[in-house]
């Protein structure tokens, strides 16, 4: 029964986004200093207690902490998010801008991650032992442990310096305004991402099909003679795919988070550089609405993530 | 399948290969990632009242600075909009780590938010390149005998963006509007000696002070007080529609992104040499100072001496010595630091030359109190000459009985990129005499919430500096500065002198009061100060632009994009 497989899931999940919801909000409460804090400085201190009372008011953190939250609960119900003070909109037009910059990006980071990943995965764990399979696992550590603002640091100075191609710099366009600019903009950061996506999935794939490879219906396919590549891509990568998968989508959980620097290298106006920017400026409204996006999202791609395995696997029956 | 396979593993090998050469060669460049600098500790404005009774004192018609400001920036000031010049065309991309936070002038600390807002607003006074006060919105003002009523005389035929015209009422009600504590305005605290704006005619401004204020001029010069239209400030917009007389029109703001800015061709300095500009923000000042390499950015403001040095190809670097100053500040309320003689031992054992070498490549210079170019006196008053010498250090240490040594609990900011770095080349040093630092690394806020309340032995500090000593240091360094507690050390010296640098009109005296004040908060030491930095603005593409020692990007109302 998926459908009520889904509907037990869904409520769960947003179970789940409620505790979110919560804990975000309590953990920023917990932060030192407040929007008055943050945009003054130390200026703070020139000010009068009559200013800073005023200030309070006019930032929206004089009211007790349970109506700050009902009344933001309350925005989330009506789908605004809320409203960021210092820029004057919304927090759900915010979030629209910022969203299809950071869900682009990890659609992409993961497609690089998959081409590269999974191939060398299968390569590695068919011949597991060897030379090959050593130097493909080096690169699968390498892209591992070098972390992504090095990769795209190194990958800005690189471009710029020797072929004075720098496209981020140009200011973001997204791709219904110029196509063309925005490829070039999302190569750099997909790559940069993907390069330790593809590690991950590298060794996932590779201790998948070595597991697999060693299930009779394998030896059963050899005997009857079928093609060694066969075998490998259509008989053992079908079988091994679910743990491919399942790294995949928790992946892209951890790419949302894994956006906020690359955000902030190639200057994308994402949802990790709204959040961060949240943070800096406690912008409570702002913080918790997109970490509840984000978290919505993660959710969600799990819950597609399971009911894929049903796909990909006919004997997994959801009840 | 054997061939594809050899295929494949060139491809794989390539990539290691490739990887193995980032990790080794990435090093240099990733010191700088994620660094959000630009926060908002300080900036213009002072404090207090420091009670100065002096009335009789102060001599008529003082243009206090404005003697300086002739030959600075201001010599297009009197071509007026008759001339009408062909549109000018082009646009100035000016690139920078953080976006603004605030548009409403009167409340904007933070130096992204000030220096977009200064090229939207004028002020009643301007600031000329060497700082000096020059005409604003006001063409001449003047003092009366007793230095308590200040009229000025205002330009005619200005018009904000919106169209509406400038007079006297909308500089009144700008000013009552900074007075009123409801507004939260950060340079309250500098005009606050302003008793009652009169408004006899429509070009004409008189100030009631409460007391002689020559700094007064410098506040007026100061973004924080902004001249708004009376109706934008009934109508409750300017925090979301700035609207000002400057020679940039406000266009749109998209968050995170840019700023984009047209210009005044009707500006009463004459219009701009090109037809707009467009802030870029570029979080991280690696990648900053890859755009303007590209040409893709302009302007670009780097805070980062780590970055600003690797500029190289195309890229012309102005360093301007900047007016924020690097310190130790001491809490004199303290265990050991009480005593004032364990506070000069610890500026003798600060070499300050190697704390520039190590934690900024260099990138400095050492530094007394005040780093205002016109009011520059040697730091040779620092106890041990400003020099680093270790014995002396701890012969004082022994001599107030802390010849064993101590501990001190020592804050350090996140904020700005040399912070840590300067702090443990300082733990070092002090570490030499038995001076046992325990840094506490801390987030913005977090820091800044300690800092006001003085919750710390010692605290690494980049302090803003002001364009006058008076609004500089009086916060500070008197005994009823809104920050003396922060400060924690006054003297009655010191207090006489900035009463008397209050009154004081004529630019000469001030010089020599601001010299004694200097010497005598050198022979005190409260804190150690160690360097001002520079401040770096790399142009491609642009020419006739000034730096200021404030950061400010005013003068891109003169800058020109090369042909």
């Amino acid at each position: 029964m998926p459908w009520r497989y889904a509907l037990v899931r869904l409520v769960a999940s947003v179970l789940t986004l409620a505790g979110v919801a919560v804990l975000v909000f309590v953990v920023l409460r917990l932060l030192p200093g407040d929007e008055i804090t943050s945009t003054f400085g130390t200026e703070t201190g020139v000010l009068t207690d009559r200013q800073i009372e005023s200030l309070r008011s006019y930032y929206g953190v004089d009211q007790p902490a349970y109506q700050q939250f009902f009344s933001w609960l309350g925005s989330v119900v009506t789908g605004n998010l809320g409203f960021s003070v210092r820029s004057g909109t919304s927090v759900a037009s915010q979030i629209r801008d910022a969203l299809p910059v950071t869900v682009e990006l990890a659609l992409l980071s993961i497609l690089v991650g998959v081409v590269i990943g999974v191939p060398l995965g299968v390569l590695s764990g068919a011949r597991a032992g060897t030379r090959r399979d050593a130097t493909i696992q080096v690169f699968g550590l390498l892209g591992l442990g070098v972390p992504n603002f090095v990769i795209g640091t190194f990958a800005v100075t690189l471009f710029a310096s020797w072929f004075d191609y720098f496209p981020n710099a140009r200011g973001y366009a997204a791709p219904w305004e110029d196509p063309w600019l925005n490829v070039q903009q999302m190569v750099f950061p997909a790559i940069t991402l993907g390069l330790a996506l593809s590690g991950t999935i590298m060794r996932t794939t590779r201790s998948a099909f070595l597991e697999t490879s060693t299930q009779p219906f394998v030896r059963t396919a050899r005997g009857k003679g079928i093609s060694a590549r066969r075998v490998r891509y259509v008989h053992i990568l079908r079988n091994a795919s679910i743990p491919i998968a399942t790294i995949t989508g928790i992946q892209f959980g951890y790419l949302l988070d894994g956006t906020v620097i690359v955000e902030q290298i190639f200057a994308m106006p994402g949802l990790g550089r709204l959040v961060l920017d949240g943070i800096g400026k406690r912008e409570y409204a702002v913080v918790q609405s997109t970490i509840l996006v984000i978290s919505g999202l993660f959710v969600m791609v799990n819950l597609l993530v399971d009911l894929l395995y049903a796909r990909l696997d006919p004997r997994i029956r959801y009840k | 399948m054997a061939k594809r396979a050899h295929w494949l593993t060139r491809v794989v090998a390539l990539m290691a290969a490739l990887t193995l050469f980032v990790s080794a060669c990435g090093d240099d460049a990733d010191d700088q990632a994620a660094d959000d600098m630009s926060a908002p500790v300080e900036q213009p404005d002072d404090s207090s009242d420091a009670a100065a009774d002096d009335s009789g004192d102060s001599a008529a018609e003082s243009d206090d600075a404005a003697e300086g400001a002739s030959d600075s920036g201001d010599d297009s000031n009197d071509m007026e909009a008759d001339e009408a010049p062909a549109a000018p065309t082009g646009v100035i991309v000016v690139g920078r780590a953080a976006d603004i936070d605030v548009l409403d002038p009167h409340r904007a600390t933070a130096f992204q938010s000030v220096q977009a807002l200064e090229l939207v607003y004028d002020t009643l006074l301007s600031l000329g390149a060497d700082l000096s006060v020059g005409p604003g919105l006001a063409e001449s003002w003047e003092f009366s005998g007793d230095g308590r009523t200040l009229t000025m005389h205002l330009r005619d035929g200005v018009q904000f963006h919106s169209g509406d015209s400038f007079d006297s009422g909308d500089a009144a009600a700008s000013l009552n509007r900074i007075l009123d504590e409801e507004t939260g305005a950060v340079t309250r605290a500098n005009i606050a000696s302003i008793a009652s704006v009169d408004t006899p005619d429509a070009s004409t401004v008189v100030l009631n002070l409460s007391q002689a204020d020559a700094p007064i001029l410098a506040s007026l010069a100061d973004l924080n007080a902004a001249m708004m239209s009376a109706d934008a400030i009934a109508a409750g917009t300017v925090d979301t529609a700035p609207d000002g007389t400057g020679p940039f029109i406000w266009g749109e703001w998209q968050q995170g992104e840019s700023v984009t800015l047209t210009a005044n061709v009707d500006h009463w300095r004459g219009a701009p040499q090109v037809g707009g500009i467009e802030i870029r923000v570029l979080p991280d000042e690696a990648s900053l100072l890859a755009a303007v390499d590209v040409g893709e950015v302009n302007v670009a403001v780097i805070t980062d001496p780590l970055v600003a040095v690797q500029a190289g190809g195309d890229v012309e670097v102005l360093r301007t010595p900047a007016l924020a100053y690097h310190a130790l500040m001491m809490n004199s309320n303290r265990g050991p630091l009480a005593d004032q003689s364990v506070r000069h031992a610890i500026s003798c054992a600060i070499d300050r030359q190697e704390v520039i070498d190590s934690a900024a490549l260099g990138e400095g210079a050492v530094t007394g109190p005040i780093t205002i170019p016109a009011y520059q006196f040697p730091p040779d008053g620092l106890p041990c000459g400003g020099q680093q010498d270790a014995a002396e250090a701890r012969r004082l240490l022994e001599a107030a009985g802390q010849g064993a040594g101590f501990e001190l609990n020592v804050i350090v900011p996140m904020f700005y990129a040399s912070a840590v770095d300067e702090a443990q080349v300082i733990q070092a040093q002090l570490g030499d005499v038995g001076i046992v630092l325990d840094l506490e690394v801390l987030e913005t806020d977090v820091y800044v919430e300690r800092w006001l309340a003085a919750d710390f032995d010692a605290a690494v500090a980049l302090n803003s500096g002001k364009i006058d000593p008076h609004q500089m240091y009086v916060r500070y360094w008197t005994s009823d500065g809104n920050l003396n507690a922060i400060a924690s050390y006054s003297s009655d010296t010191l207090d006489e002198l900035m009463a008397a640098g209050r009154v004081e009109t004529d630019p000469a005296s001030r010089v020599s009061i601001y010299a004694d004040f200097s010497a005598a908060l050198q022979a005190a030491s409260p804190w150690v100060w160690i360097y001002n930095g520079f401040e770096y603005r790399m142009l491609n593409g642009v020419e006739n632009f000034t730096p200021m020692p404030t950061g400010s990007l005013q003068f891109l109302r003169e800058a020109s994009l090369v042909e």
